[in-house]
């Protein structure tokens, strides 16, 4: 009994040290923690639309290349020159390096009951924080279907950035 | 439950549980952005009806044929229209809904030609429903016909011989 007390006693002891070992890496631990809150979280912030522009729905597709060139091949050309990459500003601890995710199954987007497919995301994130911020844009290739409803499609996708 | 074993335990909570809430904070970000895509109709343009004039004779001196877009036909002169079959020529415009878009007709005469010799007619004075001009048409529900009419301009019978005469021209709809 006596014993087991003893090793208990011992036991209790070892943590207690290992605890003070804490304590006293946490004075260090603490300007550790201290320097680790100055590390800014990671943000994202979404700017422009990802715009596909005009389409003629005689089947094809058309894709925005992450230089916010458009191509494929039911795009129109003169009549609705709008279109745009999407873009987000990512921030954080510069010099830090992130992941960008972008969807990898296909987005649709609507317009009533009608809808179409976005597949092949693609970003030109650097992946790592720059001072002030980093813009990058995404890319993907919108599948028009042939006779599709005309009219204005709209949806969302969603952009992930994480510190590696 | 002894004392130090209470501490022990609490500590350990602490020392597990605050780590793993700093882990999930600020590490990433994730954001919605917005997606947005127009489709339009193929603005497509073909010939329904050919401008057809029809049987005639020209007489003594010739004269003119006219057909109106509206398909009813005038003679000047001596020709004596044989009636039968003569059209008005229709195009059939389709596009997105309530778009405008241009016509533009011959600027000038067009050449028919007959099948049988180097003898030519003169197509000339080309008019159309809707009005020739810039956003003159509208394709109401998608689509719209469009009616050209023009005036043949016939010459004695030994300028144009008995037979077919054909010729081609150019109408334009530009999609605005």
């Amino acid at each position: 009994m006596k014993q087991i007390f003893k090793i208990f006693a011992v036991a209790v002891v070892m943590i207690a040290f290992t605890l003070n070992l804490n304590a006293q890496a946490s004075a260090t631990v603490n300007n550790a923690n201290a320097a680790a809150r100055i590390i800014a979280p990671i943000t994202l912030t979404a700017g422009n639309t990802l715009h596909f522009g005009t389409a003629y729905n005689t089947g094809g597709t058309v894709i925005i290349s992450t230089a916010g060139v458009r191509s494929g091949t039911c795009a129109v050309s003169a009549a609705a020159p709008a279109h745009s990459a999407g873009t987000f500003t990512v921030a954080g601890e510069t010099g830090l390096t992130y992941t960008t995710t972008v969807p990898v199954a296909a987005v649709t987007i609507t317009n009533g009951t009608d809808n179409m497919n976005i597949t092949a995301f693609n970003h030109n994130a650097t992946g790592t924080i720059v001072a002030g911020g980093e813009t990058f844009s995404v890319g993907a290739t919108l599948t028009v279907p042939a006779a599709v409803s005309s009219g204005a499609y709209t949806g969302t996708y969603s952009v992930t950035v994480a510190y590696n | 439950m002894t004392r130090p074993v209470k501490i022990l335990f609490s500590l350990c909570l602490v020392l597990f549980f605050i780590p793993e809430a700093y882990s999930q904070s600020g590490q990433q970000f994730t954001v919605t952005g917005q997606i947005v895509a127009e489709v339009i109709p193929v603005f497509a343009a073909s010939q329904s009806a050919q401008l057809n004039f029809g049987k005639f004779s020209p007489g003594s001196q010739g004269g003119e044929i006219i057909i109106t877009p509206q398909n009813t036909v005038s003679v000047l002169g001596t020709v004596f229209h044989g009636g039968g079959m003569h059209n008005a020529a229709s195009f059939y415009i389709s596009g997105n809904e309530d778009a405008a878009f241009s016509i533009t007709l011959p600027s000038g005469p067009v050449t028919l030609n007959h099948a049988g010799s180097s003898q030519k007619m003169i197509v000339q004075d080309w008019m159309s429903v809707p009005q020739q001009g810039t956003g003159t048409g509208l394709l109401q529900n998608g689509f719209q016909m469009v009616y050209v009419g023009a005036t043949l301009k016939v010459g004695t019978l030994i300028d144009n011989p008995a037979g077919i005469y054909t010729g081609s021209y150019n109408i334009t709809f530009d999609f605005n």
